[in-house]
């Protein structure tokens, strides 16, 4: 269905930093004057998605704590998922940016173009597969905040069925559906999590499609991975509950809303200690770092529907998290009942980054 | 002028040819309005400050890099342009060079998966073939649904896009999933780096091999259109359906066999792509090639020649898209300005046509032959 | 397959088909005239765009889905019907204009709407008694009002169509513009008017998207619809009617994969996601081999698609 997309390219712009094509080259001083040129690439429209406008507040947030004076931003919208994404990059590189970060998880289109520009810096969300060292990056612990939703949603669910919106059957998304039923399974034995591949971030009428179909399978708590509000408006609609995903989304879901997990303050992080490092000229690990409760994953603004004793427990089991205690440990059966984690062994982190490949007991796709 | 119409396809297609030189410099002076329209429109929505041309000079013909991604953007639009323009020639519109594009290079990532260990001389040229085989698949029922039986192509092209994105994303997620590679932007583990073609440095600027075989498939195309018996039939059934059978043409063979040939060197596009730039299999190699080459094919009104500079024009365009992004345009407005740059292509076809120029190009039909069958 | 599923399937596919009706008999209109708009997405996603910013931007979704038709008209008018009926331009490159155009001027005028929520839902049309049948009850008798009006605007036009004289001279001109110029039928000005209708009712088709199925704005929310649309109208031969069952069967297969994951089908998803198109190519082929077996009555607007110029035939 994204067949459609902008045809050519969907530009984008806005007040941004104005900043044309005057090649300065990197400027290799190491004194405490250095100055950096950074840009940011984002798939749609800034204003237009709720993942571009955290990664770009954050980013601005993060320019504010290590000096405005230093650092520039320059934020290129609509770019594609394709060689236009490489040859973006090589662009800015050329016309004297020092760091480019990629908010699309664009993987090989983004390195293809950083392994050209050795003495410049990449950052790269996700970063899978195989970045050049002069790349860095991060990813987020969603399973974290998909654990809390299930608690909230074990707390709140009455037909004991969850559904999950989820894009595409990859292990980033395993693990969030995996960790959605445990965390409701660790209030509420009986929860099971029913998921729908939508196969895309952001088509519409998929995402409401499938979050109906869901609601009427019996799930009556509704969480997803889209960027859109179908979800939230879909539980408003049915009169069952929603997560939002990355923004606030009470204006959707008045009645429906749960909460939602907002990664802004992750960035800010990840983009303090980047620009840091350029600037002081010390280096950081390559990463990926992954960021958690812990360490900037925020909820949004509880729910006015939601009771009190639910927003106190999911509270409690968030404290826990950010304590250090993980909930993922044994014994965790497959679907087919094999138990893969033995009793008291624990899931690491990188393993749930990027090698969750088997859904858990009680979580039905396919 | 239409008194004088000819008695035989080969003097109609002439009429036809005379007619459409004498409509290039009104089509050239189209596309020249509709650029200059945009351009003004463009320079109003830039960020204060930004010189226009300074900024699409630098990042497109005024450096090597320019001039090397430019090519490199040009290579699919060339091919696909190249696809649309072989159906065009038969009288249909193939809008599924997208889905023949990824499938074609789907066949060619499972020759590359299956055989990793054969030697690049090997692999490379497997690897081209099957790409041609699955474009060609690929586009088999609509050719055959549509010469057969008159189903609209427009429509089972269109759809078969959408069933080849599905089969993209089944194939990352499925059978090649690779945890390792899993990331946002669904791609596969890289092909083997035998499979890289090479490129070679003009001035600075790295052209791939994949323009040189572009600039080839041109080459053939053109020989083949003027020079062969196939070319020769094609062109009729397009430019007559009546004119070719009058002759003696199977012209519904006519018709399958060039979306077959469109299909394959759409196929080709997607193989081209994977092996020079992406090296990966991934729904990002169309980069809505497909869409964009009906664009080149429309703007060349269907000269192989014409494709060519029309692919390199549309790159261009797309190049310029990129440097005005990174200047801070807003959203949608290079898309608006292709559509424009259509209508105005369109309308400069259209107005010789009767009006302006007072010029009707009619070949009366040989036989009395009611009107052509509509889709069914 | 549980029945709460398969009832909830059959009102989803309600939601889901309807805007494919709008689309499609505006699309049926324009080629009884002989004018093939391959737009539909584009236009689909402006009236979809228009028709959610105004019903934010006014408070009222009523209001929105009344500009949503204005804004389907006027564009059609503008990039569709003036080309190809005044300029004689290529239908099939117009369409593809409009196609880009619609695209990047809905992006343009939604971008800083994806956040909003509509001021009030449509109201719902409850039928008493008949809503508490089992299995279709939910799905036919209580449904937005725009649900019922689609229906109804499809009857209307079948009427005007098939019923009267004014639609008899309509399709003339998509049969034979000549003879229907002949006979007195201002050609020209019928074709400028029922593109331009036809534009509208696919913008209400978009309307009914952003307003009623899907209830907020993101860019590229048709998603293919207005493709499918096109296909429905050959799916359907032409006739209006079938258009009812036709939309909602397409309704059905759209939501039918989701239904297939959430019962444990056993099919990948993105297999699933395929359905409806490989479906609707093969029901075109059935189709057409079909009719040449065994002929039938003739479907497709025997002029659709070629250039009527006065004093050309």
């Amino acid at each position: 269905m994204a067949a459609l997309v902008a045809v050519v390219v969907g530009c984008g712009g806005s007040d941004s930093e104005s900043d044309s094509g005057s090649s300065s080259g990197s400027d290799t001083a190491a004194d405490s004057g250095k100055t950096i040129k950074m840009a940011a690439l984002y798939l749609p429209n800034l204003e237009a998605d709720a993942w571009s406008r955290a990664f770009n507040e954050g980013t601005k947030a993060a320019i504010e704590t290590v000096g405005s004076d230093r650092v520039t931003l320059k934020d290129v919208e609509g770019v594609p998922y394709s060689n236009q994404a490489t040859q973006i990059t090589e662009q800015l590189f050329q016309q004297g940016n020092d760091l480019v970060l990629d908010t699309l998880a664009a993987g090989d289109l983004f390195y293809a173009a950083c392994v050209k520009y050795p003495d410049k810096a990449c950052n790269s969300v996700q970063a899978l597969g195989d970045p050049p060292p002069n790349t860095t990056g991060h990813w987020f612990k969603f399973w974290e905040s998909f654990y809390l939703y299930g608690v909230a949603a074990g707390l709140l669910t009455e037909s004991d069925t969850l559904g999950y919106v989820a894009s595409f059957d990859q292990p980033y998304e395993t693990a969030q559906a995996n960790a959605y039923l445990l965390g409701c399974r660790s209030v509420n034995p009986q929860c099971k999590v029913n998921v729908v591949f939508i196969n895309s971030f952001n088509d519409a009428p998929k995402t409401v499609e499938a979050a109906q179909t869901l609601v009427n399978g019996g799930a009556d708590v509704l969480a997803t991975f889209s960027v859109t509000p179908g979800v939230v408006e879909v539980a408003e609609r049915n009169k069952v509950w929603g997560f939002s995903q990355y923004s606030d989304q009470a204006e959707f879901g008045p009645n429906a809303l749960v909460t939602g997990v907002l990664i802004k303050g992750a960035i800010q992080k990840e983009m303090e200690l980047v620009l840091g490092s350029l600037l002081e000229d010390k280096p950081i690990d390559q990463g990926p770092r992954l960021y958690g409760m812990a360490d900037g994953l925020e909820f949004a603004p509880w729910g006015p529907k939601v009771p009190a004793d639910v927003q106190e427990k999911v509270e409690a089991a968030k404290q826990e998290i950010i304590d250090g205690k993980s909930p993922f440990v044994g014994p965790l059966r497959d679907q087919s009942g094999k138990v893969r984690l033995a009793e008291g062994e624990e899931l690491t982190d990188e393993f749930m980054y990027e090698k969750w490949g088997w859904f858990v007991e009680g979580v039905s796709a396919n | 002028m239409s008194s004088t119409a000819a008695r035989s396809p080969a003097a109609a297609l002439r009429i036809a040819e005379l007619a459409g030189n004498r409509q290039l410099w009104l089509r050239i002076a189209a596309i020249a309005v509709g650029l200059l329209l945009g351009l003004a429109y463009l320079s109003t929505q830039l960020t204060p400050g930004t010189d226009l041309f300074q900024t699409i000079w630098v990042s497109t013909l005024g450096t090597p890099l320019g001039i090397q991604q430019w090519i490199s953007l040009a290579t699919p639009l060339i091919l696909a342009g190249c696809a649309v323009a072989v159906a065009r020639r038969a009288g249909l519109w193939n809008i599924g060079v997208d889905g023949q594009l990824l499938v074609g290079a789907w066949a060619a990532t499972g020759v590359a998966f299956s055989l990793p260990s054969l030697p690049g001389v090997l692999l490379v040229p497997l690897m081209l073939l099957a790409s041609l085989a699955g474009g060609m698949g690929w586009a088999l029922v609509p050719a055959l649904a549509q010469a057969y039986l008159r189903v609209s192509e427009v429509v089972t092209t269109l759809m078969l896009n959408f069933v080849a994105y599905s089969w993209t994303t089944y194939w990352i997620t499925g059978p090649w999933k690779s945890t390792e590679y899993a990331n946002v932007a669904l791609q596969t583990k890289p092909i083997p780096e035998s499979t890289f073609l090479p490129s070679f440095t003009v001035g600075g600027a790295a052209i791939g091999v994949s323009f040189l075989i572009a600039v080839g498939v041109v080459a053939a195309l053109w020989l083949v259109f003027r020079h062969t018996h196939f070319g020769f039939r094609t062109h009729v059934t397009g430019a007559s359906e009546e004119a070719g059978r009058y002759a003696g043409f199977d012209t519904r063979r006519a018709r399958f066999a060039a979306m077959l040939l469109s299909g394959a060197i759409a196929g080709l596009a997607g193989s081209l792509v994977e092996m020079s730039t992406a090296h990966s299999y991934a729904p990002s190699l169309t980069d809505n090639t497909g869409y964009v080459g009906i664009v080149v094919a429309i703007l060349a009104a269907g000269s192989m020649g014409g494709v060519l500079a029309t692919g390199l024009l549309l790159a261009l365009l797309q190049a310029v898209g990129s440097a005005l992004r990174i200047a801070g345009v807003t959203s949608g407005v290079v898309l608006l300005l292709v559509g424009l740059l259509l209508i105005c292509a369109s309308l400069a076809a259209a107005l010789p046509r009767d009006g302006i120029l007072r010029r009707r190009r009619r070949v009366p039909p040989p036989d009395a032959e009611p009107s052509p069958e509509a889709p069914r | 397959m549980s029945f709460d599923v398969f009832e909830g399937m059959l009102a989803s596919a309600m939601l889901a088909g309807i805007p494919l009706a709008y689309a499609a008999l505006g699309e049926l209109l324009s080629e009884r005239v002989g004018v093939i708009n391959i737009g539909i997405e584009g236009v689909m996603l402006v009236g979809a765009a228009v028709g959610f910013v105004i019903a934010v931007d006014s408070g009222s979704t009523v209001t929105g889905f009344v500009a949503s038709a204005a804004a389907g008209g006027l564009f059609a008018g503008l990039f569709v019907a003036l080309p190809i009926v005044l300029a004689r331009a290529s239908q099939i490159v117009i369409g593809f204009a409009a196609w880009f155009i619609g695209i990047g001027l809905s992006a343009e005028l939604g971008a800083s709407y994806t956040s909003s929520a509509l001021p009030q839902r449509m109201a719902e049309i409850q039928v008493p008694l008949l809503r508490d049948l089992p299995l279709v009850g939910k799905a036919f008798f209580e449904q937005p009002w725009p649900v019922y009006l689609g229906v109804a605007v499809v009857l209307a036009v079948a009427f005007l169509l098939n019923r009267t004289r004014h639609g008899m001279n309509l399709r003339a001109i998509g049969e034979d513009p000549g003879s229907a110029h002949a006979a007195g039928v201002p050609v020209v000005r019928w074709q400028l008017l029922y593109v331009t209708v036809g534009g509208a009712l696919m913008g209400l088709g978009g309307g009914m998207l952003s307003l009623v199925t899907i209830r907020h704005w993101q860019d590229q929310m048709v998603a293919g619809g207005g493709w499918i649309a096109l296909a429905l109208v050959i799916f359907v031969a032409w006739r209006p009617v079938s258009l009812l069952w036709g939309a909602y069967f397409f309704g059905i297969l759209l939501v039918l994969g989701d239904v297939g994951q959430s019962q444990g089908w056993g099919i990948p998803s993105p297999i699933l996601d395929m359905a409806p198109y490989l479906l609707t190519i093969a029901v075109l082929i059935a189709r057409a081999t079909r009719t040449r077996r065994f002929g039938g009555p003739p479907t497709a607007p025997a002029a659709l698609g070629s250039v009527f110029v006065r004093g050309q035939r």
